[in-house]
Parts: C-alpha cells; sequence; structure tokens
C-alpha cells in the first residue's frame, strides 16, 4: 500500500494526478520541483528503500519514445519502447531494475498525453514499416493498472493503428482491463513465465505462475492476442523437467491461434549492473553461481546458454510453429 | 578498500546529533549514555553496550554538520550506522508535543531539498521540514520548522546510505504558542513524553542497522587470508567477491580445507571458484 506520493509541482493540477490523488486517498501528499531530486541520487539504498517505496508523480519532457535495444524485438522492422513508469511493485531477484537505479520509489509520468503523440509521430515517420512498441521494459505494463489507468488509455490509442503493434509485458494478473472491451488484434499481452518453484522463490510480490498461466489463458480465449516470454532463463538442478512442465501446462489449454509469439532469453547483465546488484543481495544463491563475465557481459557462459536455448527452442516447437518463437538477446 | 577497520573499543550502531543538552538530556536517561571524555569540541555521549552515541551539536546547520563529522571520526563510525537528528521544531498548527519524521528537508536559504531516511509512516506521521537560519515566527507555511537538519542531512548521508539518515522533529511552537515562550524544561518534557514512540522507532531503525551491517559484514576469516598472504587490493575484492559466493552457496563449508591447496592470492581465489563450478550440476536456488 502506498502511504507517500510525491508530485512535481507542475502536475499537481493534472488529470491523472488528481485522479491518483482520488484512489490514494489516505497517502500523504508531499509537493516536489523535479523528480530528480529525490529518485536514483547518490548514496540511496535500493535493497532499503524496497520495503516501503513511495509513488512520484512527475512530467515526462522528452524521449519519450525510443529505439528498443537490439534483439529486444520480435519480428518488426522498427522496435520501440516507452517507459511511463520507471520501477515495479515486484521484487524479482533477477530484475535489472534493481542494478539500473539506486532507488526503489516508483516515478509515474502523468504526461500520458505526451507519449501518445510521440508514439504517433514516430508511426507516421515510418509509414510502410512493420512497426512494435514495447511497454514494461522499466516497469512492469499492467501492475499498477489499477491506479495508473496507463494500458486502458494505451488501447483506446492503439485502436486506430491497426498496423503497429503494441506489447504490454507483464507478470500481473489484471484482466479486467481486457475483458471489459473487444480484442484488439495489434494489442499483445506477454507474460513473463518460469517454473512454479523458479517463481515461486524468485518472483517476489508477483503473482503465482499458475494465476498467471490462468489469466493468459482467459485472455486468450476472449480473443486477446498473448505472447509468451521465457525471459529470462533460470538455471538450477533439473531445469529441463521444470521448463518442459511450465511449456507444457501453458499449452495444453490455450487457443493456440491467439499466441502471437514466443520468445525466450538468457539471464544476462552488464558487468557494473551485476556487481550492483550482487552487493545488494549478496548472500543469495542466483547471484553465487559461478557465472561468467566476457566483454563487459555476466551470463552463465555460453554453454549453458545454448543447452538452454536449445532445449527450449525444441520444447517449443512441439506446440507452435518456428515462425513465432523467438530467441532475445539484450 | 577493503580493511579491517578499528574502532574505540565499542561498536557504534545508532548517532544522535542533537542540538540542545534540554533536547538530549532525555536521550541520554533513554539510552543510559555516559559522557565519553571532558576534554572535546563537542559533548559526546556514549553507551558502548547498546552502541548509542549521542552528540549534542549547538544551534545552527553548519554546526549540526560539523558535530556529526566530529562524531563520526571521534568513533569511526561505520556505513551501516543510523544516524538521528532530533529536536523541536516549529509547525503552523496544534498539538504541542506532536512527533514528525521530516521526509523532506529543504535548506531555505540554500534552496536545496534532502528526502533523508527509510519512511517509518506506519509508527510515525510524515512531514516537509523547512531548516531556516532564525527561528521562524510567522509559520507562513504548512510545514515544520529548525535550524539544524539540512546541514545534518548533507553530511550524514555521507557516512551512511540516505535510508538511515533519520530527522525526528517533536512540535514546540505554533502561532498559538510563540517560540519565544519555549522554556529548557519544556523542551526536555516535549521529548520525554514522546519515549515510547521513540522507542519504537529506534527499534525499527536497529533493524534496518543489522540488515544493513549483515550485508556488509566482512568476516574475521576473510581478514585472515589478507594478513597471511599478499593480496593486491583488485585481488582482495576478488577473493571477497567468490568468498561470499562459496559461502552462500556452501554455508556449512569449512574454508580451511576449501584452500588448504592455495599458495597465492590468485591460487585462492581460484579454489573457491572451482569449488563453484563443481557444484552447478546440482544448483539448486534455495
Amino acid at each position: 500500500m502506498i502511504d507517500s506520493i510525491f508530485v512535481e509541482r507542475e502536475v499537481l493540477d493534472h488529470p491523472v494526478a488528481q485522479k491518483i490523488f482520488k484512489s490514494l486517498k489516505y497517502a500523504d501528499i508531499f509537493e516536489i520541483e523535479r523528480y530528480q531530486e529525490m529518485f536514483n541520487r547518490r548514496k540511496q539504498n535500493f535493497r532499503i528503500q524496497k520495503q516501503n517505496p513511495a509513488l512520484i508523480l512527475a512530467k515526462k519532457h522528452d524521449n519519450f519514445v525510443l529505439p528498443a535495444p537490439s534483439g529486444f524485438g520480435i519480428d518488426a522492422q522498427k522496435n520501440y519502447y516507452f517507459s511511463h513508469m520507471y520501477n515495479c511493485i515486484y521484487d524479482c531477484r533477477y530484475c535489472f531494475l534493481q542494478g539500473m537505479y539506486s532507488s526503489a520509489n516508483y516515478v509515474l509520468f502523468v504526461n500520458y498525453e505526451d507519449f501518445f503523440e510521440a508514439i504517433s509521430d514516430t508511426i507516421y515517420e515510418n509509414t510502410n514499416k512493420s512497426m512494435t512498441f514495447f511497454s514494461g521494459y522499466d516497469c512492469d505494463s499492467l501492475a499498477f493498472e489499477k491506479i495508473t489507468g496507463f494500458a486502458e488509455k494505451a488501447l483506446e490509442f492503439f485502436t486506430d493503428f491497426s498496423s503497429v503493434e503494441l506489447e504490454l509485458r507483464t507478470k500481473s494478473i489484471v484482466s479486467d482491463t481486457f475483458l471489459n472491451r473487444s480484442p484488439i488484434s495489434n494489442c499483445v499481452v506477454a507474460y513473463s513465465l518460469s517454473p512454479s518453484n523458479v517463481a515461486a522463490i524468485l518472483d517476489n510480490k508477483a503473482p503465482s505462475i499458475d494465476r498467471r498461466i490462468n489469466v493468459l489463458q482467459k485472455l486468450a480465449k476472449n480473443g486477446w492476442p498473448v505472447g509468451l516470454r521465457f525471459d529470462p532463463l533460470i538455471y538450477c538442478s533439473g531445469w529441463e523437467k521444470l521448463y518442459s512442465e511450465l511449456i507444457n501446462k501453458i499449452f495444453k489449454d490455450i487457443n493456440i491461434d491467439q499466441v502471437h509469439s514466443v520468445s525466450h532469453g538468457p539471464l544476462r547483465y552488464p558487468k557494473e549492473m551485476y556487481k550492483k546488484i550482487t552487493s545488494l543481495y549478496p548472500d543469495d544463491k542466483l547471484f553465487s553461481f559461478p557465472m561468467e563475465a566476457k566483454d563487459g557481459i555476466v551470463s552463465y557462459g555460453k554453454e549453458i546458454e545454448e543447452e538452454m536455448s536449445s532445449f527450449l527452442q525444441s520444447e517449443l516447437e512441439k506446440y507452435t510453429t518456428r515462425n513465432k518463437i523467438f530467441r532475445c538477446l539484450v | 578498500m577493503i580493511e579491517r577497520s578499528y574502532s574505540q573499543g565499542c561498536e557504534v550502531k545508532i548517532c544522535w546529533v542533537i542540538a540542545l543538552e534540554p533536547e538530549a538530556r532525555p536521550l541520554i536517561d533513554l539510552f543510559d549514555l555516559s559522557p565519553f571524555s571532558n576534554n572535546l569540541n563537542f559533548p559526546v555521549y556514549i553507551n558502548s553496550k547498546s552502541g548509542h552515541a549521542l552528540v549534542i551539536s549547538g544551534i545552527g546547520s553548519s554546526k549540526a554538520a560539523a558535530a556529526a563529522t566530529y562524531l563520526k571520526m571521534l568513533f569511526n563510525v561505520k556505513r551501516y550506522v543510523g544516524w538521528i537528528n532530533i529536536g523541536i521544531a516549529g509547525f503552523c498548527e496544534e498539538p504541542i508535543g506532536q512527533l514528525f519524521q521530516a521526509i523532506k528537508v529543504h535548506d531555505t536559504a540554500r534552496k536545496t531539498s534532502y528526502f533523508p531516511g527509510f519512511r517509518l509512516s506506519k509508527i510515525v506521521k510524515c512531514q516537509t521540514l523547512h531548516t531556516v537560519a532564525k527561528p521562524e515566527t510567522t509559520y507562513s507555511d504548512a510545514v515544520l520548522f529548525d535550524m539544524e537538519a539540512s546541514g545534518f542531512c548533507e553530511i550524514a548521508s555521507m557516512f551512511s546510505c540516505n535510508e538511515l539518515v533519520f530527522v525526528l522533529k517533536i512540535v514546540s511552537d505554533t502561532p498559538k504558542s510563540p517560540v519565544s515562550s519555549v522554556s529548557r524544561e519544556a523542551i526536555t518534557q516535549l521529548i520525554y513524553q514522546n519515549k515510547d514512540k521513540l522507542c519504537e522507532i529506534i527499534s525499527h531503525i536497529e533493524k534496518l542497522v543489522n540488515a544493513e551491517k549483515a550485508r556488509l559484514h566482512v568476516p574475521e576469516e576473510v581478514y585472515q587470508y589478507f594478513e597471511r598472504y599478499h593480496f593486491t587490493q583488485s585481488n582482495r575484492y576478488r577473493f571477497l567477491q567468490a568468498y561470499k559466493k562459496w559461502k552462500s552457496a556452501f554455508p556449512d563449508g569449512k574454508l580451511a580445507r576449501t584452500l588448504a591447496t592455495g599458495n597465492s592470492a590468485s591460487e585462492l581465489i581460484s579454489n573457491l571458484e572451482s569449488e563453484l563450478i563443481l557444484a552447478i550440476k546440482d544448483w539448486k536456488l534455495e
């Protein structure tokens, strides 16, 4: 439960901010000038802050839409991402956000209209090219939806651009936003998935895998395109059996035509980010694994990555066509 | 630098920086603090058993910063320690005696803001605080007013992390009860009357401090290897990282056995890493 909201003076009267004040009516409100005054400053402690994060309401001024890192996209010619929010209500141990920011407070940019304007401009600059816009790079796209209402606005916006795809990546089980309206064929709800017992250990505060699978199957049944994201792949004893069972469980009760795409990707960090995250959780078994560092990237190493990737590929090909399966390498 | 640090015979966990003796007196009693020495620039009190140290800074933000620095140097205070500035403050409304945690501290002269402390909002009300150069008499904004916190925040967060720097203020004066009417005895009484709440707050801060201490802890057996073999700073870091991974993977493992065949820093590191690599096949996540 959020008990404190810091709000930039400039957006105090913004309708999104006003709506949030009403829905979090018991939270104390503190005015600030700019969110950078208190977010991601030196000497902040992510691990302690994560125990009681505050919500910061801010205005984003530039860089609304950015090219997606290579290896992040599915099969569009142009891939972009946007972040209406920084940080996440979940506390997944492998999450790169822990290493990216020194602050665990949530920053929500309330000027959604500027995001949509920038997306619209990008679409018009790239006519005749297939495009995908990814949400959920710096946050979970839906975990905060009940408070922010951002996805609902995004769905309305993308309804008018049927040739452009939107991916909402999530671990959330929020479904009303989708089930209360007709499906939009260019909006993919993509779920991050790991074997149940891996998620039970690592995906702190996130809905269980069974609940995520239930929701994604329900959305697919209701005509929504869904994405399956096995990313990052987590290595542990018996991982083959665990991933095999997970894939079987998902596919045995899903309308395969509604599976838009499936992707898998290895656990990887830039070296400095890995250093920062492991220093936050030095006792965590995930980080005591003897990782390999090569070319500034820390990973399980080529051998394990290849083994896991090949296994996932062949397991997935039992249920879906190769053209729907992608290997992500960010 | 990974070096063993030495303190003056006591391990400090909580550092108090307090402007006035009447504000400090209830805490000196509550935590059973004794004068550290008669020959210091600032009066300092300590309880080496409980790890509480207290310095009386005098009035003003630069004095608060100087006193915090003095305490840090005096006891070689470590970076997991909790820093607390507590004192009286003006506020625009009653009741007198209300305790707040200041989670935004604004220095009105320098126009700089600080956002200290893990928010203890489940225990204590949170409020914005303005640090001013002269006592506030108009109470023009709906915020607390003090004369020390900004200097304290600027310096204390250099010694620890921002989330372990706390500013606690008790309302002593309002438009109805002006600052000129606040006596020394009244100040002491205001702190005393919040002692239960303060104990609850301290208990929470101590938990945070203990967790941070455990996170940063370098075990004695690591230093023993640093003393026995030649380690460059870079190798010290590598050894410590490998050790932490090894310890997490094999909590009951015997270090001496794993490192028995090593005769140099790089061999010792390699021994730790090799044992981890051998465990990959049966790797468990908890």
